[in-house]
């Protein structure tokens, strides 16, 4: 059974901050309303008061502006997916937002919403941190910006506070020598929670070796996770395509990484797999990659 | 009949579906219309020490709360045996249980109402497993025990036949408790009427006997209980028996208000019926150059709590434990057991599913270490007509084994698997594998399986045929709109439907066991004879032509010894003579000898399918992906050949679902998988491509040399799946659904 | 008239064989057969009367030559 609730239909940005402010944490936000109608639906949400932002116009916009892309918290999954900035400047989020649930979630569900709801499963958030987002949030009074590696404090936790949201995230373009790549693992093709995810970037320096890589690993941990030591392997990969070299890189992410078990899978098994998971992307990325020169 | 011409056209219930117009029981409101809210157990397990339903009561707007005092008759239902409480009074057995039910003036004010109801219980160990619930102190569900049906069919001597065989394979198999998952839950509205009687809207596959089960459970006149339940958003037998129908029945006779209940899908998941899990234990023995000598099979069947249909699905699938291969030696065991794990019940496949299997398997690991491919190994022990079976009884109509064979081995698929199975990336592997299966059909011997069917001549010269079957999505509707259109020589737009309902329609059994095509031709064929003959009596007596003039359908009409009449004249001509109905009965033809000690068996008439996998295995993350798959299936006589296709798609999918995705967990008898987010059906995106080879072996007992098709197409892929998984990485898969974590470990034995 | 009476399932345990005939007078009803038996309770409920693939009712006049099946709807496959 569905509670009682009040409800506010926040016409622009200043309302939705209005409101906000006026019922602080009595209120939750519901932008595309793919997660909070399911925790409504299932007793969860404890807020008597829900603050629709799905008509917030000045939250729904994906922009380049001198080598950053700006996602609007509004844009949807199906916006991300189809813009040719972000397939181009941030293929990893791209991909991601692709592989949310069905096209009818991804016609609602947004970014904003997948970052705020703080899951380790979320799917945009690994390429979102391989990417080094920054999460921009406002209150009625300001804004302030926050490394989306430092956003999460939990699972289904944040550092936002209950009169403040998200009102985009931004990152620097990727251009020619990075690649970035995502992956996952659910329990079908689609329409499927991630049991585990993976994103990474690699910039690849003139001698064709990753100098720089970011590799983040979903529903292994609390939170989302920078995996660092595997990165280090990555960028000590011999700059020939070797499978047996990729995977034993990809091997390093066993340590750091932290699962649980779960009615979907165990934890020895999701550490195998997001090995397997990143094997798999990197190499195929490196493989178009060194063919392309 | 043979030679009858099937005119095609669109599903007839398409556009009504498409654009959203067909009303389903579901759909429907009546006015002063109560909701139903049912009280469900909150053990799986425990007694009864009291019900207090003063809380409730006090709320308002609720109007009634009953408690297994009020039930008016027999408290009890189940096909079989009724031995499930409609309201439980001293015992919960499961946690979908009813331990009191609620209406009230809104569905949100019955649910608040639910969460007042006061029980106190007592509560008891909890029984999971059905090896386990078979020991001598195990606590017991019922009084007489654990065991629901113990059943064992012998042949010949099956250690005589170990000891011959050169190569013996034995593993332990275990299935999922797969759920229906139609896309209309359990649901319906009761409506009293002001005569007395009770009017019940709802979706299920039997309107007759729901009538006599409701029966039974008000204390009243059946005939004073008129059930409609036409049509069925989806069914797949999970609808065969009673679901929802007694309770809101119960309160609307009490109330005198209708009362309507639609289950969610998290209740629907945790309290309605499941594919029965078995455990297969299964040692086969072979000659080296492939001929099976034995089979010694002990099934498990994890019961739940309650009898409904798990006697015939347990003998239905000894009866096919060892399919329709050549077995001298045959031992066949089932125990049926009753656990706490939910309720399990009729499933399309009704058991046959589980144990090929086991066997499937056994048969490609013998080839295997024979040296022998997957088509010969079979080939070598596919059973004719005529032959005797593994249990015993002699296969006397059409057997189409080794053409369904021959069929899979000549499917593109097949002959090109080399090709399909290459892949570019490491980690990667492809493989193919086939199977084949026979489905028993019809009800069994030692039951009365029977079927009727009205033809009315409407005034307009049109027709109304009145059938008791109803459509849940099977496309029968079509092709009884069809099979009567061709006999009558009219476009099928002339004949519209009235099906699944005790008023209007004629009873022709249930819409199960893969028999509504079958019984409906023959069915329908009989009306139309009786047609003919009473055409003719009815000119003779008019134009004394004499008694043995013949009238024939031809063009719109009929030729008589009178001249050609178009319908619209017969109507015209014999509108006094109300009504003009014409009648068809038909009996199902049976085994003349029951096999010894399983009630039910042998049946008579099968289906057949052979079917071919192609999947990709990921062996990073066990991933399976079920890329492509062949079926042959023989139609008898292929009706509508897009519903055809359209069976084989759907059957492919709940196949899948059941080798790689479909399991309801249940611990400690409580459901873990509550909705669609952890009970995972296949998606649109997870499905195969599709090759079709349909074969035509008329059945020779339909009037119209139909075979009934919907089972037996989700059975083969399950083992072929199972086996492609074999074929790709090597690895045996013994218990499904083969999850990626499952088929990881299985490629990583020391995880 | 001659009628056959076919029990099957659990209305075999009303008469010591499961297939009889009896000779009846002419006007004989389907209900008067069932109550000779002495079914009752639960089973009555749940009984069904079928002649030659069609559903018969306790009003039905039997008539010679007739082969009255007893049974209960259950499904087998
Ligand atoms: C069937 C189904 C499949 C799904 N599949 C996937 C999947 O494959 N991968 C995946 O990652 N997720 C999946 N999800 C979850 C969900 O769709 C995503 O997390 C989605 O991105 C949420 O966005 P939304 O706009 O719908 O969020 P909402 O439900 O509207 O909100 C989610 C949370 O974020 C808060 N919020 C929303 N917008 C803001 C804002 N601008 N500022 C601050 N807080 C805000 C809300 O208060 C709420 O707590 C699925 C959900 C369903 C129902």
């Amino acid at each position: 059974m569905i509670k009682e609730f009040e409800y506010h239909a926040a016409q622009d940005l200043k309302e939705a901050l209005e409101l906000a402010e006026q019922f602080g944490p009595r209120k939750r936000f519901l932008s595309g309303g793919t997660d909070v109608t399911v925790r409504l639906k299932e007793g969860l949400v404890t807020e008597d008061v829900i603050v629709d932002l799905s008509h917030v116009a000045e939250l729904r916009f994906v922009r380049e502006e001198s080598g950053v892309v700006h996602v609007g918290a509004g844009a949807t999954h199906a916006d991300l997916g189809a813009s040719p900035i972000v397939r181009q400047h941030g293929h990893a989020l791209a991909l991601a937002a692709s592989r949310v649930g069905s096209s009818q979630i991804r016609n609602v569900g947004t970014v904003g919403g997948n970052v705020a709801n703080a899951s380790p499963a979320g799917d945009t958030i690994p390429a979102l941190i391989v990417l080094d987002a920054v999460v921009s949030i406002a209150n009625r009074k300001g804004t302030r910006d926050v490394p989306i590696i430092d956003f999460f404090t939990g699972p289904g936790r944040s550092v936002l506070a209950s009169e403040e949201l998200v009102t985009e995230l931004y990152f620097p373009v990727t251009g020619p020598g990075e690649l970035t790549g995502f992956g996952k693992l659910g329990s079908r093709q689609a329409m499927t929670i991630s049991t585990a995810n993976m994103a990474f970037y690699f910039r690849i320096g003139d001698n064709r070796r990753i100098v720089e890589a970011r590799i983040a690993f979903g529903s292994v941990a609390p939170t989302v996770v920078r995996a660092h030591r595997t990165e280090r392997m990555f960028c000590q990969l011999p700059p020939l395509l070797s499978w047996d070299a990729i995977r034993g890189a990809a091997q390093m992410a066993w340590k750091e990484v932290a699962p649980i078990d779960d009615l979907r899978a165990t934890a020895v098994y999701r550490k195998e797999a997001v090995v397997g998971l990143l094997a798999e992307a990197a190499y195929e990325a490196l493989a178009s990659c060194w063919h392309e020169r | 009949m043979d030679d009858i011409h099937f005119e095609q056209v669109d599903r007839v219930d398409a556009l009504g579906k498409a654009c959203g117009t067909t009303e389903y029981m579901s759909d429907l409101s009546f006015p002063g219309m109560l909701y139903a809210w049912f009280v469900r157990s909150k053990y799986p397990h425990a007694l009864i020490k009291n019900v207090d339903i003063s809380r409730a009561m006090a709320l308002n707007g609720v109007v009634t709360v009953l408690t297994a005092a009020d039930v008016t008759g027999f408290n009890g239902f189940g096909i079989v045996n009724p031995d499930m409480p409609v309201i439980c009074g001293d015992k919960v057995r499961y946690i979908g249980d009813t331990v009191a039910l609620v209406a009230a003036t809104t569905e949100r004010i019955a649910e608040q109402a639910a969460a007042l109801v006061d029980v106190d219980y007592e509560v008891l160990p909890v029984v999971d497993d059905p090896i386990e619930a078979l020991k001598p102190d195990a606590p017991k569900l019922h009084d007489k025990g654990n065991v629901c049906l113990h059943t064992l069919i012998t042949k010949g001597n099956v250690e005589q036949g170990f000891r011959e065989a050169d190569v013996v394979i034995e593993h332990e198999y275990r299935t999922p408790r797969q759920a229906h998952v139609p896309l209309e839950t359990e649901s319906g509205v009761a409506v009293p009427e002001a005569d007395g009687s009770l009017s019940m809207y709802a979706g299920s596959q039997y309107a007759f006997r729901d009538q006599l089960q409701l029966a039974r459970i008000l204390g009243m006149n059946p005939r004073m209980i008129h059930v409609y339940s036409n049509p069925v958003g989806g069914g797949f037998g999970g609808k065969d028996e009673l679901t929802i129908q007694g309770g809101i029945a119960l309160l609307a006779m009490k109330t005198g208000k209708p009362v309507k209940v639609f289950l969610s899908r998290e209740e629907s998941l945790v309290s309605g019926w499941k594919r029965h899990p078995f455990i297969i234990r299964m040692k086969t023995g072979f000659k080296s150059d492939g001929t099976m000598l034995a089979n010694d099979v002990t099934c498990y069947e994890d019961k739940g709590a309650y009898t409904s249909l798990g006697g015939p699905i347990l003998n239905l699938a000894l009866e096919h434990a060892s399919s329709l291969y050549r077995v001298p030696n045959t031992r066949h065991e089932g125990w049926a057991v009753f656990t706490n794990n939910g309720v399990c019940g009729a499933f399309r496949g009704f058991g046959v599913p589980q144990v090929l299997f086991a066997l499937e398997s056994n048969m490609d690991e013998a080839a295997e270490q024979l040296g022998l491919d997957p088509v010969t190994i079979r080939r070598k022990n596919v059973l004719h007509q005529g032959e005797v079976s593994p249990i015993g009884h002699t296969l006397r109509t059409g057997v189409s084994m080794d053409l369904v064979l021959d069929a899979i081995e000549k499917s593109e698929l097949w002959q090109h698997r080399e090709e399909y199975k290459k892949t570019d990336k490491p980690w990667l592997r492809r493989g193919v594998a086939l199977a084949l299966a026979p489905q028993g059909a019809g009800l069994g011997l030692g039951i009365p399986d029977y079927g009727g069917a009205y033809i009315d001549l409407d005034g307009d010269g049109s027709f109304t045929l009145r059938i008791g079957l109803v459509e849940y999505g099977q496309g029968t509707h079509t092709g009884f709109t069809q099979m009567a259109a061709g006999l009558l020589h009219v476009h099928p737009s002339r004949v519209r439907i009235v099906a699944g309902q005790t008023e209007g329609s004629v009873d022709a059994g249930p819409a199960t066991a893969s028999r509504s095509m079958y019984t409906a031709s023959n069915a329908i064929a009989a009306a139309f004879r009786d047609f003919g003959v009473k055409v003719a009596g009815a000119l003779a007596a008019k134009y004394h032509t004499g008694a043995d003039a013949v009238c024939e359908a031809k063009d719109g009409g009929m030729t008589t010894p009178v001249g050609f009449r178009t319908y619209e004249e017969l109507a015209q001509e014999f509108s006094q003579e109300s009504p003009l109905r014409w009648e068809g009965y038909f009996v199902w033809p049976t085994a003349d000898r029951e096999i010894p000690g399983a009630a039910g068996l042998p049946h008579w008439i099968y289906s057949f399918a052979a079917q071919a996998a192609l999947v990709e295995v990921n062996t990073l993350t066990g991933e399976t992906h079920l890329l492509r798959v062949a079926t042959a299936l023989d139609t008898g006589h292929t009706v509508n050949p897009q519903q055809v296709e359209a069976q084989i798609d759907g059957g492919v999918a709940q196949g899948e679902g059941f080798a790689l995705f479909e399991d309801t967990l249940i611990s400690k008898g409580q459901v873990r998988t509550r909705n669609f987010s952890t009970y995972i059906i296949p998606t649109v995106q997870d499905v195969p491509e599709h090759e079709y080879i349909i074969l035509e072996n008329s059945e020779g007992t339909s009037a119209l040399g139909v075979r009934g098709i919907g089972e037996v197409v989700m059975v083969p892929i399950i083992p072929a799946v199972a086996l492609a998984i074999h074929d790709a990485t090597g690895v045996w898969v013994r218990q499904l659904p083969s999850t990626p974590e499952r088929v990881y470990r299985l490629l990583h034995p020391g995880l | 008239m001659n009628v056959k009476i076919k029990l099957f399932q659990d209305y075999k345990q009303y008469h010591d064989t499961p297939e009889y005939e009896l000779e009846l007078p002419a006007g004989t009803t389907a209900g008067e057969i069932v109550r000779q038996l002495g079914i009752k309770g639960p089973e009555l409920a749940y009984l069904i009367l079928i002649l030659k693939g069609k559903r018969v009712y306790d009003e039905y006049v039997l008539q010679d030559g007739d082969e009255l099946v007893f049974a209960a709807p259950i499904g087998g496959g």
